[in-house]
């Protein structure tokens, strides 16, 4: 379905080169427009480049392009890291379908944070499968923001935890370019470039990006176990200014495909003990399969007082995931979760499950599932910022409305297969359809946000309205009559105050509702997530310091999770499938510090220290046949939230140079919260992770830079999901040229 | 119109609808499918359930795990002296004639261990299912089978060692241990080994006919006797002041009950009747007739079917009938009580469903007494019976799965959710 990746980047870089030779003959027509302040590119952001302090209530934090640049991470997961109030379950080492959560909600395929792409809901359908089995590529992003707390309920419809906003490159008012080509270990490649021209009010952005990897594991009998990615966006901004008004057209259109070898086996403890890069051989299937295309369109006009951006967006992602689902049921056959974790008890299955032992018979044979799923997401979106003065107090009023629609189809299917000689052969039988369904839902939002600016004290009053229109359907024959249509209207209000200590430091606070819907498909008895999210921090920033420390309190009514395949293998059979869990209480501290020590000759040392805390327990007892949590008792931990992560990072940097350090400490993680459950009372270990990372400009030839992730080869089981026990990333040089003009 | 002139009525419009917003909804439509028809709002009933947890305990599963503890340990008694014979034709003290005679009672006891076995696999609860089924499947593990992991642990058993570990059968997977172990060790009159040349047992091959008897009947000795001891095993969970019955008894006496309430303790009654679906009508028919994938590429497969050495299919199925009938009306021969599932029925006003339901189970069993020859012989010669049979079987649980499940808010189990009918 791909194509070459070689044949990409080729193609890629040539236009750019072409481009930017046609571009060149226009380098001085220098545009006046280009000095002035880029209002429209700020509203891109959620917090924005902001030099001052930020007078908003909530933990809000920016990772920007300079900041990128100095790990030249590929993985989401890495960049987050020095990040407050973050908790990640990773997976495949290198990020590829990202498991993030914020401030204490389970991170399982990122479904309970909205993810936005310039301001876009990104996910592939975040209403009916909030599950983001699509995740742009980190390398081609400018910046990366994140904001929790009371402003949450700007960015739904999931305002429990917060939100993620993923800013790609802007049309830059300089005409510009780049290319990077990076290699390492593995077999990894990264070629990326990047053009800007801009002639008059007319500008254009091409930028191509492709990796791949052999993969750093290895399996039974030989394969693959990489990946290739391949992205390339397209911008063209055109600016209409007029004395009064400033406004902005943008298009922007985009395309992306991946192709792994991946699978969601792991392996058993003891087989990581020996050999934690290994693979089975009944792995050796495992392909992902998927291909991304975006359009979104723009229109910006701010006035003295006011501005108002227009985005109008449609994203399709298709998808098709090749894997391992279990054994063929014979009504007591235990889930590939549980031969793992008892592989002596089911040394049965083991053995096939390795390829040591052929299977002997229908029972042993194994099930390949492919999940193909085709999803769209299209929607128009209006936001107004406005500064008005009434009744003698300045009001910044922002308020906004959002039209959407998104869709999931499913098309799932099965084949058996047997394990001869460390092989799987097809056992002949048809492709058995396991799932055929379609979920869809149209959503209205609404907020509306004021703040009220008295002297020292900002008071910021906020309303979230949310109307989902939802519809599930099963497509199998004779299944016409399972379907269900559901109406859910919510208002999400939210209050704060920031009070200014002086012009450096204030203190704030904040309450908002938290509310996560249910998809689609789930009957009235499973529960809306809903919760009461507290926060009281300290903040102060002045010159090159920064320090916030957060206290937050999400008191849950309702906490919910749904059943994935990422889950358990269990999930099979009821994939997608919602729990209630009842009343929850996450609350913990975030706290974030940095300083840039001049130590002279121009050198700079920067400094920087995150640590989060988090205590989050389940208030009721109650059982549950879902696999997260099983049989629970009040006071059992939510899976997968450390209750301590930190991240250290210092630096010498001079203007030719610069050399970064980062350490990581992520603390265990209860794989699941109650009793009787396959991962019951087992943890992931707590482990450190050093990444560094070098550059040196050579002026006008380019930057070369060097980085290895895990520099001390530290590797730790990082989770026994989806089944087995998964390694991190081991020790990983790479090198890489990156010229800029 | 001034920008300015909006402000007022921003602010007015912003305040009301602040005020407004004090009212969430989620109001939804099903269709007459969604959730396998089973859209019931778990009302609560005036029928006592206690009651009907209590018979259904006392009288009719703890007497069944009793009856298969006796016929276990007359089972082990059995395929003892049916050995003993072996080793004395052997050696010459004993006839062939005395010999048969001797295997046919052993043959014989596995039968009435089987009947009895069958009737309990619809009661599948409690210690049965712990641990991944781990007690049940030590006991009988069909369809997990596998006659070759017998023809090698009767090798590891006559050495006597496994690499240099001493044997032991309790410490080895339940495919070489149980009743369909035994069934291979008693029914099989082919003295080969089953395995292919890489797992060949070591030396079976060189062994004389008389040697391969002898060492098959020593280890069902073993195997039977591993039996009793798993049947004691389960009468050891299940009764006492601790065991599960006492729990299931409990039910209804939160706190301090291991249920959240006798509804649930129930519905886990109601999960192991639904083995009819996904074992009796799905595996042991279905799959043989090709309706799912099987090692015929979902043609007819004699192969796949339960029983093949003693060809006790048709009886294995109809005692689960049987018991699924004995679970639904409560009417067993030793008390006075007939509590059932179908009493809970009439008392939720759904006499129809009872009715319909239990004529369903019966007109199966009489379908299954009227074939002429054992199910792999029908199957071969006449698969529009085998079918028949099968529909017979999915009339119950068309009606378990809606009617049943629905009138009673009681919860489908995981292994019947699926719509893979």
């Amino acid at each position: 379905m791909n194509t070459s990746p070689f044949k990409l980047t080729t193609l890629t870089l040539a236009t750019l080169v072409a481009l930017n030779a046609m571009a060149a003959e226009d380098d001085n027509a220098e545009d006046k427009q280009a000095k002035k302040e880029d209002a429209y590119h700020e509203r891109m952001t959620i917090i924005g480049q902001r030099k001052q302090l930020n007078t908003e209530a909530g933990s809000a934090t920016v990772i920007d392009e300079a900041e990128l640049e100095k790990y030249e991470y590929d993985d989401i997961h890495r960049i987050l890291a020095t990040v407050p109030g973050v908790n990640i379950r990773q997976e495949d080492g290198f990020g590829l379908r990202p498991n993030i959560g914020f401030r204490g909600v389970t991170p399982e395929r990122s479904k309970k944070i909205n993810i936005l792409e310039d301001g876009v809901l990104i996910g592939p359908a975040p209403y009916s499968a909030p599950a983001a089995y699509y995740f742009p590529m980190v390398s081609r992003l400018s910046g990366v923001e994140v904001f929790k707390g009371p402003a949450a309920i700007l960015y739904g419809p999931n305002t429990v935890a917060g939100t993620l906003n993923l800013q790609t490159r802007g049309v830059p008012q300089d005409n510009e370019g780049m290319i990077d080509i990076a290699g390492s270990s593995d077999g990894y490649q990264k070629a990326h470039a990047y053009v800007a021209q801009t002639s008059g009010n007319f500008g254009v952005l091409l930028e191509g990006l492709t990796t791949q990897s052999d993969g750093f594991k290895e399996l039974d009998g030989g394969g693959d176990s990489g990946f290739e990615k391949n992205d390339v966006i397209a911008k063209l901004r055109y600016n209409l200014d007029s004395d009064k008004y400033q406004q902005v057209f943008e298009l922007k259109l985009g395309y992306a495909d991946e192709v792994s070898n991946e699978t969601y086996l792991g392996l058993t403890d003891a087989d990581f003990a020996a050999t934690p890069y290994r693979r089975y051989a009944a792995s050796q299937l495992g392909l992902m399969d998927w291909e991304h295309s975006q359009v979104q369109f723009n229109h910006f006009i701010a006035g003295k007082d006011f501005d108002l951006t227009t985005r109008i967006y449609r994203n399709n992602f298709d998808r098709a995931w090749r894997k391992l689902n279990n054994f063929r049921d014979s009504g007591s056959t235990p889930s590939l979760q549980e031969i793992l974790q008892d592989p002596i008890t089911n040394d049965l299955y083991y053995q096939v499950l390795t390829g040591q032992q052929d299977n002997q018979g229908l029972f042993d044979q194994l099930l390949i599932g492919t999940n193909d799923r085709s999803f769209y997401s299209q929607g128009i979106q209006s936001d107004l910022r406005w500064e008005f003065k009434e009744w003698g107090i300045t009001h910044n009023f922002r308020s906004g409305i959002r039209f959407h629609q998104d869709e999931i189809e499913r098309v799932h299917t099965e084949d058996s297969y047997n394990m001869v000689s460390g092989r799987l052969s097809s056992a002949g039988n048809p492709t058995n359809l396991t799932t055929a369904n379609t979920e869809e839902s149209k959503a209205i939002s609404w907020y509306a946000q004021d703040t009220l600016n008295f002297d020292k004290l900002e008071v910021t009053l906020g309303l979230r309205g949310e109307y989902i229109d939802s519809r599930y359907q099963n497509n199998k024959a004779g299944q016409e009559t399972d379907w269900l249509e559901k109406q859910t209207t919510i208002w999400l209000p939210g209050a704060s105050v920031f009070y200014s200590l002086d012009s450096h430091s204030g203190l704030f606070a904040g309450v908002h509702r938290g509310f996560i819907p249910t998809s689609p498909k789930q009957g009235p008895d499973i529960k809306i997530e809903e919760s009461v999210n507290f926060e009281l921090g300290y903040r102060y920033q002045h010159s090159t310091t920064r320090l916030e420390v957060v206290g937050f309190i999400s008191d849950f009514e309702n906490l919910k999770e749904s059943c994935t395949l990422s889950t358990s293998s269990d999930c099979v059979t009821n994939s997608d499938q919602e729990f209630n869990a009842g009343k929850a209480k996450v609350d913990g501290v975030e706290i974030s510090a940095s300083h840039r020590f001049d130590i002279g000759a121009g050198i700079d040392l920067p400094i920087s220290f995150v640590y989060t805390y988090n205590n989050a327990e389940f208030e009721e007892s109650f059982e549950s046949t879902f696999e997260l949590w099983g049989n629970v008792t009040a006071g059992n931990p939510i899976p997968y939230l450390p209750e301590n992560q930190m991240s250290i990072s210092l630096g010498l940097e001079s203007t030719q140079w610069r050399f970064n350090l980062l350490s990581r400490y992520i603390g265990e993680m209860w794989e699941a919260a109650g009793s009787d459950v396959a991962l019951s009372g087992v943890s992931t270990e707590a482990f450190w992770v050093l990444d560094v990372s070098a550059a040196y400009d050579f002026d006008d030839y380019g930057t070369l830079y060097l980085k290895v992730d895990n520099l001390t080869d530290e590797v730790e089981i990082v989770s026994r999901r989806p089944f087995g026990a998964r390694p991190s990333k081991p020790q990983q040089f790479f090198v890489g040229y990156k010229y800029r003009w | 119109m001034k920008l300015s002139s909006l402000k007022p009525l921003t602010l007015a419009v912003t305040s009301t609808l602040f005020v407004a917003a004090c009212s969430d909804s989620v109001d939804s439509t099903a269709g007459a499918g969604f959730n396998g028809g089973n859209n019931n709002g778990g009302n609560q009933t005036q029928f006592d359930e206690n009651a009907l947890l209590t018979h259904l305990t006392n009288n009719v599963i703890t007497p069944k795990f009793n009856e298969f503890e006796t016929v276990a340990n007359s089972l082990e008694q059995a395929v003892s002296t049916y050995c003993q014979s072996e080793q004395g034709f052997n050696n010459g003290s004993i006839t062939e004639q005395q010999r048969d005679t001797d295997r046919t009672s052993a043959q014989n006891a596995w039968l009435t261990s089987m009947n009895q076995w069958q009737q309990i696999e619809v009661m599948q609860l409690g210690p049965l299912i712990a641990n991944q089924s781990l007690l049940k499947n030590n006991i009988y593990s069909w369809p997990v089978v596998s006659t070759c992991a017998v023809d090698q642990d009767v090798a590891f058993f006559n050495a006597g060692n496994i690499n240099g570990t001493p044997y032991d059968i309790s410490n080895r997977v339940f495919t070489r241990r149980g009743l369909d172990a035994l069934e291979y060790l008693l029914f099989n009159t082919n003295l080969a080994h089953s395995c292919t040349a890489n797992t060949a047992p070591a030396g079976w091959d060189a062994l004389t006919d008389a040697a391969r008897r002898e060492q098959r009947c020593q280890f069902a000795v073993a195997v039977a006797g591993d039996i009793a001891n798993s049947a004691q095993q389960l009468l050891d969970a299940w009764g006492g002041a601790n065991g599960y019955a006492q729990s299931l008894l409990n039910a209804a006496n939160a706190p301090g009950s291991d249920f959240n309430n006798v509804h649930e303790a129930v519905n886990r009654i109601s999960d192991g009747m639904f083995y009819i679906d996904s074992i009796a009508k799905d595996a042991k028919l279905g799959i043989p007739l090709g309706l799912f994938d099987n090692s015929c590429q979902q043609n007819v497969c004699p192969e796949d079917r339960e029983s093949q050495f003693a060809n006790h299919s048709l009886q294995n199925i109809r005692n689960n009938l049987v018991s699924l009938r004995t679970l639904f009306t409560g009417e067993v021969t030793n008390s006075q009580v007939t509590l059932g599932f179908d009493d809970f029925l009439v008392e939720e006003g759904a006499s129809a469903t009872a009715t319909n339901m239990l004529n369903a189970i019966n007109n199966a069993i009489a379908n299954i007494d009227t074939y002429q020859a054992t199910l792999g012989d029908t199957l071969q010669n006449d698969s529009a019976q085998v079918q028949a049979t099968h529909d017979q079987v999915k009339a119950i649980t068309d009606q378990m799965k809606a009617d049943f499940i629905n009138q009673l808010s009681l919860e489908l189990p995981a292994t019947s959710a699926g719509d893979n009918d």
